[in-house]
């Protein structure tokens, strides 16, 4: 019995996808040439997948404020806040997230996934309920196992099907939180927000909102699917990252319960891991300033995801459910899914891959990730090769017995 | 849809729920439900148990058909997405629910259907 043999399924289906030469987890960038492109394998690449939405990785003014940043204050904190305090970028960077949110309260994490797993494992204990959506991110998933409380999963993006577990826990005494996406991110699908705050209003549950891929993408102000929606004042917390598009890498929650600030010493991944380096805190900072003075940027973003997803659904790929900066190519079959990712690649264009059991029905993604600073042409161009492939692969008819079709 | 439940009423999604159904039988039904296997002569236990089973077939490896000794946790990866959604059907179609903790501890299909049985009229 080895140490590794409770992976072995796993290690199979690894071996079988690195011997094929098709490995998706294993992509090396050899040199980034900018926000929209690589090396990879010797070959200038598009990069769609990216998640800078907005493109502000590689922003100068992102840029030059880490740079001051890293010069005046080092290059890491070398450990955790509660042990070695806090820096004053860290807590002027949580003044600016609760400001930008209109929320009295903000905590920092080192990344998005400590911030889901932190809030929420330390928010519901022995006797709780936590009820998540069916399609939750791992880091929501990882959460459950953190806690005692009784994970209960509703049916994707259902309101009734979430009202009926809440229905059934409704006499415990246990407190419940109910934990929903802005934006899901294998389909790139949104939660029905609305729908869902008034279902957990309804039974006295409390609701977090995750807007890791919703936040700098919808919204007015760019705060994602709660401000679109208007339930910004109606929502208990909201977790984001500095990932997507801040462009840097770090978590946040925001809240206007009064006691929030307990999270401090109740939070264990908020107080075993060391703070955000300044670097990454200036460049935040700076990329929040710039998600509030140019929204022109969210409006490229639109534009390109509009006629990408046009352009794909015109060619009759079946796609996520709505057009978002997640454009998901749903195939019926895995091998296909490498192989035209594996073609894509060759060709210049660096998608993500989806494949079950991450899946939420058992498909396989091509998923593209969708930013402001992509241009037309990059676009169109991947486009045309997803559309070709397709073709090849027997994903898409002939263009011949379309048009037939169309005729 | 499963088979009638005796004593059933209807829940407010339309389906059948065995809500009514008394405790202290129920209770003795799932001591039967195992080692020996489930114990298709009683109603209750019959019509969870092929419910459960009907609903995890579709994600059985072709040619293998889903028995109550199933391993659902090698054999079907009731750990991935679809086959926990699959989880939910059977939720509704008895009104209650399996907390993902518990979940995790099911090796068969039977011990499943066992613990649905006990959770019945419960919540």
């Amino acid at each position: 019995m080895g140490i590794f043999d409770t992976h072995s399924a796993l290690m199979a289906r690894y071996e079988t996808a690195r011997a094929s030469g098709q490995m998706p987890t294993g992509v090396v960038m050899d040199r980034l040439l900018s926000a929209t492109e690589a090396e990879i394998n010797g070959r200038k690449t598009v990069t769609v997948g990216t998640h800078n939405y907005l493109g502000l990785a590689y922003d100068p003014a992102c840029i030059d404020a880490a740079v001051e940043a890293v010069r005046r204050e080092g290059t890491g904190t070398c450990g955790s806040r509660i042990a070695n305090g806090s820096f004053s970028e860290h807590v002027a960077l949580e003044r600016e997230i609760a400001d930008f949110h209109g929320m009295a309260h903000a905590m920092v994490f080192s990344t998005g996934y400590q911030a889901n797993l932190g809030v929420i494992s330390t928010l519901v204990g022995a006797g709780d309920f936590l009820l998540l959506d069916a399609d939750s991110h791992a880091s929501i998933y990882d959460a459950c196992k953190q806690t005692q409380a009784s994970a209960i999963r509703f049916k994707h993006n259902d309101p009734a099907s979430l009202e009926a577990r809440l229905r059934r826990v409704k006499d415990e005494p246990g407190t419940k939180l109910v934990v929903v996406e802005g934006i899901y991110s294998m389909l790139g699908d949104m939660a029905p927000l609305k729908e869902m705050v008034e279902v957990a209003r309804r039974y006295g549950a409390y609701i977090l909102v995750d807007e890791a891929h919703s936040m700098g993408v919808l919204g007015e102000r760019g705060c994602g699917l709660a401000e679109a929606v208007g339930v910004l004042d109606n929502v208990d917390f909201i977790v984001g990252t500095f990932s997507k598009s801040l462009g840097a890498v770090g978590g946040y929650c925001v809240s206007n319960l009064e006691q929030f600030d307990i999270l401090r010493v109740a939070c264990r991944p908020y107080m075993f891991t060391a703070s955000l380096p300044p670097a990454t805190v200036a460049s935040v900072r700076a990329a929040l300033a710039a998600v509030r003075e140019r929204p022109q940027l969210r409006e490229k973003l639109w534009n390109n995801v509009n006629r990408f997803y046009g352009a794909l659904a015109d060619a009759g790929f079946q796609l996520g459910s709505i057009a978002s900066p997640i454009v998901a190519v749903c195939l019926d079959s895995e091998l296909t899914t490498l192989a035209m990712w594996r073609a894509l690649l060759d060709r210049g264009y660096y998608v993500n891959v989806g494949l079950p059991p991450a899946t939420p029905s058992g498909e396989s993604l091509l998923r593209c990730a969708i930013s402001a600073a992509h241009s037309e042409a990059q676009l169109d161009g991947l486009a045309e090769q997803l559309i070709s492939l397709g073709r090849e692969y027997g994903v898409l008819p002939q263009e011949d017995l379309r048009r037939a079709a169309k005729a | 849809m499963g088979g009638p439940i005796t004593k059933s009423q209807t829940g407010d999604n339309g389906h059948a729920v065995a809500v009514s159904m008394p405790l202290e039988v129920i209770e003795g039904d799932c001591a039967r439900l195992s080692p020996d296997g489930l114990a298709p002569d009683d109603p209750v236990v019959a019509t969870v148990a092929a419910f459960v089973l009907q609903t995890l077939q579709p994600y059985a490896p072709a040619g293998q058909i889903v028995t109550p000794t199933t391993d659902i946790t090698t054999d079907l990866h009731i750990d991935s997405l679809s086959v926990m959604n699959a989880v939910l059907d059977i939720e509704d179609r008895f009104d209650i629910s399996v907390p993902l903790n518990r979940l995790a501890q099911f090796r068969t299909a039977e011990d499943l259907a066992a613990y649905i049985v006990s959770r019945l009229g419960k919540h």
